[in-house]
C-alpha cells in the first residue's frame, strides 16, 4: 500500500504525541523544573540523530522495510534480534496498556476494576489494528489534525490563567537536572523509530519523519509550558497526570465545566490508536521472525498477551510511574545501539562488475 | 478478579468465533501459535489474580538497573 509524506508525518504524531502526553509531564518538571522544555529539546535531537541513522540505512534498501533487510541479509542473527525486539514491543505495549488503564481509572472510572479497563482498551487496540496500517492512517487523518487545532484553542481559553512568573528564574538553568529530564522523555519520543521499520524504504521519506519529530516535539512543549504555567513548577511535578489537571482548569462559559471530557474524547481515540499501532508492530515483527505466522490472525492472541504482562508486570500505577527511570537504559540499546548496529551491517552487496562486451 | 477471568474468557471465545475461518486457512503453525499465546495470557491472568506475591518482572528489572542508571529517581 502507497504511504505518502503527510501520512507518515501523521503516524509519527500517532507514535510520540499521544500517551507521552500522559506520562512524561510530571517526570520532566520533577527533574528539570521550570526548564523542562529544554529536556524535550536535548531528547529530541537524539532522537533526530537516531531517526537518520535508521533513514540513512533504509536508503539503502530502496523496496523493503528495515526488518525485511536484516532477515534477509542476517537469515538466523537478525531473527535472534527480532526476537529480542519483540521483548521490547511486548514491554512497550504492556506499559501502554496499563498507563492508560491506570489513567482511566483515576480520573474517569474510578470503581471499574483496572483489569477490565485494561481489557475494554486492549479489545478496542485489537479491533483497530486488525484493520491494518489503513485503519491507523484513517484515525490519525481524523483526530490529529482536530487535536492540533483543539491545542491551539486551548492556548487562547488558558490565556488569563497563565502565570509566567511561576517559571521564574527564567535564566538559570540546572543542566544535570535537565538531563535527567531528557533521559526520562527519550524512550518515549523514540517510539518514532518503530516507523522505518515497518514501511518500505520504498514510501518512507526521512523528511517527514524528522518534520514529524519535530512537531511532536513543539506540541509536548507547549503543552508541558501551559501546564507549568497554569499549575505551577512544583505542583507539576507532584501529580502523576498534570496535563489532565491543566484541562481541568478550563472553563469555556458559566454552564461548561466539564470541557476536560470533550478534549478527552478527542485525545482517548488517539491513545488507543497509539496502542493498536504498538500490537501491529509486535505481529509484523512476529511475522518476520516466524514467516509462515500469519500476522492478522497474530492480532488478537499478541493483544491477550500484552494486556495479561499490563497486569503482570506491573504492580501499581506509582511502580510503573517509577520505572520510567530506569526504562531509559532498555530504550537506548534498542533505539540507539540497534540503529547505530543497523548502519553498520546493513551495507549493500556489491554486485560482480559487468564484462564489457561487444 | 473473577469478573475479569470470565470477561477474558468471553474475549477469547469470541475471537476464536471470529476468526475461524481464518484459523482454518492459515495453517497448523499459526494455530498452534495462537492456542498458545491464548492460554499463556489466560494462565498469566490466573497467575497474578491467586498468588498473593507474585514475581513482577518490572520491579525485578528495575532492581537489577538501578545501580547501572546514575541519573535515578530525585
Amino acid at each position: 500500500m502507497k504511504i505518502t509524506q503527510r501520512q507518515i508525518f501523521l503516524l509519527g504524531l500517532l507514535c510520540i504525541g499521544s500517551i507521552t502526553y500522559m506520562q512524561t509531564f510530571s517526570l520532566v518538571s520533577q527533574t528539570a523544573h521550570q526548564h523542562a522544555f529544554i529536556s524535550y529539546l536535548v531528547s529530541g535531537s537524539v532522537c533526530l540523530f537516531a531517526l537518520w541513522l535508521v533513514s540513512f540505512t533504509l536508503k539503502r534498501f530502496s523496496d523493503r522495510n528495515l526488518l525485511q533487510a536484516l532477515t534477509e541479509r542476517f537469515p538466523l542473527m537478525g531473527r535472534v534480534l527480532l526476537a529480542l525486539y519483540l521483548l521490547f514491543l511486548l514491554f512497550i505495549s504492556a506499559r501502554d496498556i496499563r498507563s492508560i488503564s491506570d489513567f482511566t481509572n483515576t480520573v474517569l472510572l474510578n470503581r471499574t476494576p483496572i483489569p477490565i479497563l485494561g481489557l475494554m482498551v486492549t479489545a478496542t487496540a485489537v479491533y483497530i489494528c486488525q484493520g491494518g496500517i489503513r485503519a491507523f492512517l484513517g484515525l490519525s487523518e481524523v483526530y490529529i489534525p482536530v487535536f492540533i487545532v483543539v491545542l491551539g484553542c486551548v492556548i487562547l481559553v488558558l490565556a488569563r490563567d497563565l502565570h509566567p512568573h511561576y517559571l521564574v528564574p527564567y535564566f538559570s538553568p540546572d543542566w544535570p537536572g535537565i538531563m535527567k529530564g531528557a533521559w526520562c522523555a527519550f524512550p518515549y519520543q523514540a517510539e518514532i523509530l518503530v516507523l522505518p521499520l515497518v514501511i518500505s524504504g520504498k514510501y518512507f521519506k526521512a523528511s517527514a519523519g524528522y518534520i514529524s519529530l519535530a512537531v511532536g516535539t513543539g506540541m509536548m512543549i507547549v503543552l508541558l509550558l501551559l501546564t507549568q504555567l497554569v499549575l505551577g513548577v512544583p505542583l507539576s511535578g507532584k501529580l502523576i497526570h498534570p496535563g489532565y489537571e491543566m484541562i481541568r482548569h478550563i472553563q469555556i462559559t458559566d454552564f461548561i465545566d466539564r470541557f476536560d471530557l470533550l478534549l478527552m474524547a478527542l485525545w482517548y481515540p488517539l491513545a488507543l490508536g497509539k496502542i493498536a499501532f504498538d500490537l501491529y508492530v509486535f505481529c509484523y515483527t512476529l511475522q518476520m521472525v516466524v514467516p509462515k505466522l500469519s500476522g492478522r490472525l497474530m492480532t488478537a492472541p499478541v493483544g491477550a498477551l500484552a494486556f495479561a504482562c499490563s497486569i503482570w508486570f506491573f504492580k501499581n500505577a506509582l511502580q510503573l510511574f517509577d520505572f520510567n527511570f530506569v526504562w531509559p537504559i532498555i530504550a537506548i540499546v534498542f533505539d540507539l545501539a540497534f540503529p547505530i548496529l543497523f548502519l553498520a551491517v546493513l551495507r549493500p552487496r556489491r554486485g560482480k562488475p559487468k564484462l564489457k562486451t561487444g | 478478579m473473577t469478573s475479569t477471568h470470565i470477561s477474558m474468557l468471553l474475549l477469547i471465545a469470541f475471537s476464536f468465533w471470529r476468526d475461524k475461518e481464518a484459523l482454518r486457512e492459515g495453517g497448523p503453525l499459526s494455530r498452534y501459535v495462537f492456542y498458545t499465546l491464548m492460554a499463556a495470557s489466560f494462565l498469566i491472568l490466573i497467575y497474578t489474580s491467586w498468588e498473593s506475591a507474585p514475581f513482577n518482572p518490572a520491579e525485578w528489572l528495575g532492581r537489577m538497573l538501578a545501580p547501572i542508571a546514575h541519573f535515578t529517581k530525585p
